[in-house]
Parts: structure tokens; sequence; C-alpha cells
């Protein structure tokens, strides 16, 4: 169901930015996913393909580039990425390994909220790369 | 065209779209009753028919939900297009508390400032004449972020007290300067004194509103709140509160 209000989301800022930029049609959109917000790329391209339709916003090209999301504790320095964590993230918020409708699915940004640094036990930390979904850029004509 | 764009951006206007109008509740310090009079006001305005939602925008100190009676075990519902709003005694809620539970939320700023657009971009609040806003204590990123979005009306409140009354004059130049209308400054009188115009005169110097409405000391105002009851005492400076933010 999230995957949906990603997808509409990216849709609506592709078609203001269409008008923000002037262009008469987009031919190509890239994404990038960072693992982080357990996004299914599959359904996320599909629900893009719909929605631009839907949107009248014609024949788009959807790239979904994925994004390792990686850490780093401004407490004692170390770094670390979701993919080394996850398991066990996941299994306390799922009940096993499988991804679940989450707060981290819903909101990245709550990750602090259900993971310590592996090293220190701090939840201050940063995300270094990976960052949620993010529009990187649009390729259109004027 | 490159470089990266936040799409929650784009999505926040979409949504705020069907909300009349926008009311934030808030005041420089902390404990003067910000939570309490939000609810009061929600509780009222759906007593009247008016249809209300409350933004819990107090992320680290969310209060809404527990302030009227909600269980921590409810959680965020995600349907099509978004979160759906808690229903709790027919006022909307949206609150953090709803992803996180009783847990703590230790978060920097710039990830607040997320936090909040994520709630902003994704609530479905449907058609609503009033979006109240209870802020945290403060004016940091959730103030400055919240207000960036939402135009509309700012209620100050502060308690009859020295102290709370000059941390409040701040915030009141605060908000005054970024151009917010602030109608009202509410004086909760949570310490049970009698207010004095020495204090009154001050604040009138300073903060020249249209009015002053003074929330009387009522023991039972908890209690009352988590059954969605208004105390009987409070209900006639709620609607003085109403007219002024109308
Ligand atoms: N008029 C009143 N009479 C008696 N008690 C009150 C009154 N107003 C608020 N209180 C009590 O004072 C306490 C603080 O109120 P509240 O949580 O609404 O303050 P706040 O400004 O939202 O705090 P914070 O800055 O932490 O968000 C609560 O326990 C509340 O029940
Ligand atoms: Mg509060
Ligand atoms: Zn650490």
């Amino acid at each position: 169901m999230h995957e949906y209000s990603v997808a509409e989301g990216i849709v609506l800022s592709v078609k203001s930015l269409m008008r923000e930029e002037g262009l008469s049609e987009v031919s190509e959109v890239t994404v990038s996913v960072g693992d982080l917000a357990q996004i299914d790329k599959e359904v996320l391209l599909e629900l893009l393909k719909i929605l631009s339709s839907e949107y009248g916003l014609g024949n788009v090209k959807y790239v979904i580039v994925s994004e390792e999301t990686t850490f780093k504790c401004n407490y004692c320095g170390f770094s670390w990425s979701w993919s080394s964590v996850k398991d066990s993230i996941l299994k306390d918020l799922c009940g096993d390994i499988v991804e679940c409708d989450n707060p981290v699915h819903f909101i990245p940004d709550l990750i602090n909220v259900f993971m310590k640094c592996p090293n220190c036990g701090s939840q201050d930390y940063s995300i270094l790369t990976g960052y949620d979904v993010r529009l990187v850029s649009i390729k259109g004509v004027k | 065209m490159s470089g990266v764009k936040d799409y929650k951006e784009y999505m926040i206007l979409d949504k705020l779209r069907g909300i009349k109008r926008a009311v934030l509740i808030g005041s420089g310090k902390g404990g003067v009753g910000k939570s309490t009079i939000t609810a009061l006001l929600g509780l009222r305005m759906r007593n009247l028919g008016i249809s209300v939602g409350i933004l819990d925008a107090d992320l680290h100190g969310s209060s809404i939900p527990y302030i009227l009676g909600m269980s921590s075990e409810v959680g965020v519902e995600a349907v099509k297009g978004g979160f759906k709003p808690l229903e709790i005694h027919g006022i909307k809620v949206m609150s953090l508390r709803m992803f996180v539970g009783d847990r703590p939320v230790p978060l920097r700023g710039e990830r607040k400032k997320e936090v909040l657009k994520y709630l902003l971009s994704m609530t479905l609040w449907g058609t609503l004449d009033y979006l109240l806003i209870d802020l945290p204590p403060g004016m940091g990123d959730e103030q400055l972020t919240l207000m960036k979005y939402l135009k509309g009306p700012h209620v100050v409140v502060t308690i009859p007290t020295k102290t709370s009354i000059d941390v409040s004059l701040r915030y009141f130049k605060f908000v005054n300067d970024l151009g917010f209308n602030i109608p009202v400054i509410v004086i909760n009188n949570l310490v049970n004194s009698t207010i004095d115009d020495e204090l009154l005169t001050k604040l009138r110097k300073v903060a020249p509103v249209g009015k002053y409405i003074i929330i009387p000391y009522c023991s039972e105002i908890e209690y009352s709140l988590s059954t969605g009851t208004i105390p009987k005492i409070v209900i006639e400076p709620i609607d003085n509160l109403i007219d002024c933010i109308r």
C-alpha cells in the first residue's frame, strides 16, 4: 500500500517539475531507492506506469536505482550498512525476517527509534547513503 | 533536469487542500497547557458540529493521543494514498505515537523536519473545517518547518507567571515577525493563582493582540479530556477562543 503513496508522490512531482521547467514531454525519470525504505521496486515500477497514464504524463520510462543505506555513528564514528543488521531489526519489527508494513517502511527517518549503533549502542547516528526514495533526474523536451 | 528533489514537497499541498483553516497552538515555553487547549478546542468544535483534526507535532513529547484517552497500542494504518488518521472522540488525529508507541524518539533537527514532512505529505485528512496543530515548546525545527506549510492563525499560550510570560513574549515576537496572525493570547491558569494587573499590563504592552482569554484552573481537566468531555467551567472561555480564530 505504501508503494502507492510513494508512486503517487513521484508522479505528482514529475508533473509539477514539468511545469516548473517548461517541459512539454518527459521521456525518462530516474528514481533512487535506499534499501532502508523496504520498497518493493517491481510494485513501485508498475504503479509508476499506471499512475503516469492516469495523471496524463504519457509514456515515461522509469529507471529505478537501488542504493545501499549506510550509517555513521555520531558518538563513536562506527559505520555500518542496513543490510548487515536488517534481519535482526525486522525480526523485532515484524516477528520474522520477511519485510512487513512497519514504521521504518513508512518513515525511514524513524530508524533511530528502532536501531542502535552496533558498536556503542547509541541512537544518535546519521544516514550516509541510501536515504529514502528520491527523484534523481528527469529527461524531457521543452 | 537533474538534482535531487524531495517528492514529499509536492504532495503536501495536495494533502492539505481539503482543510479550510489550520490553527497553530504554540508557546516558547513547555508545560503551559498547549496540548490541553488543543484537545479542548478539538472536543468543543466537534460538539458544535465543526469537523476537526489535530496534528500532534510534538515528536519527542507526543501527548495528544494520551490526553484524549487513546491506548498506546494503536498503530498507524496505511491505506491507498497515505496514512489514515485515527478517529478519537470524533476528532481525526495524526501523531508519531501511532508509529513508535511508547518508545523514545531521539532525532536530530534535519530528520525531524523530514518526519514532519512525511506526516504532512501522507496524512489523509479529507475535508476538515479546522486542523489544529499542537506544537512542542521552543522555536526550532518543528515550528519553522510547519510554519512554512501552514499559514493559519497562531494561538500563543502562557501561564500567569513572570517566567512564562517572559518566554512567551519572545515567542510572540518570533511568530509575529514571520508575518503570522496572532488573534489571541491564552493565559492558562494552571498554577491556580490570582492574575494581577501588573502581569496583564506587561503582556498587553508587548503583545498587543485583539484578545486575551483566561482559562481557569480545573483539577479534573485531565480525567475529563480522557473521556472526551469538557469541564463546564472551561466551556465559555473555549467558545470565546473559537470566536477569535474563526
Ligand atoms: N487549566 C488547567 N487546569 C489544571 N491543569 C491543567 C490546566 N491546563 C493544563 N493542565 C495540566 O497541566 C499539565 C501540562 O499541560 P499540557 O501537557 O497541555 O502542556 P503543554 O504546554 O502541552 O506541555 P509541553 O510543552 O510538554 O507540550 C497537564 O498535566 C495538564 O493536565
Ligand atoms: Mg504539549
Ligand atoms: Zn556508536
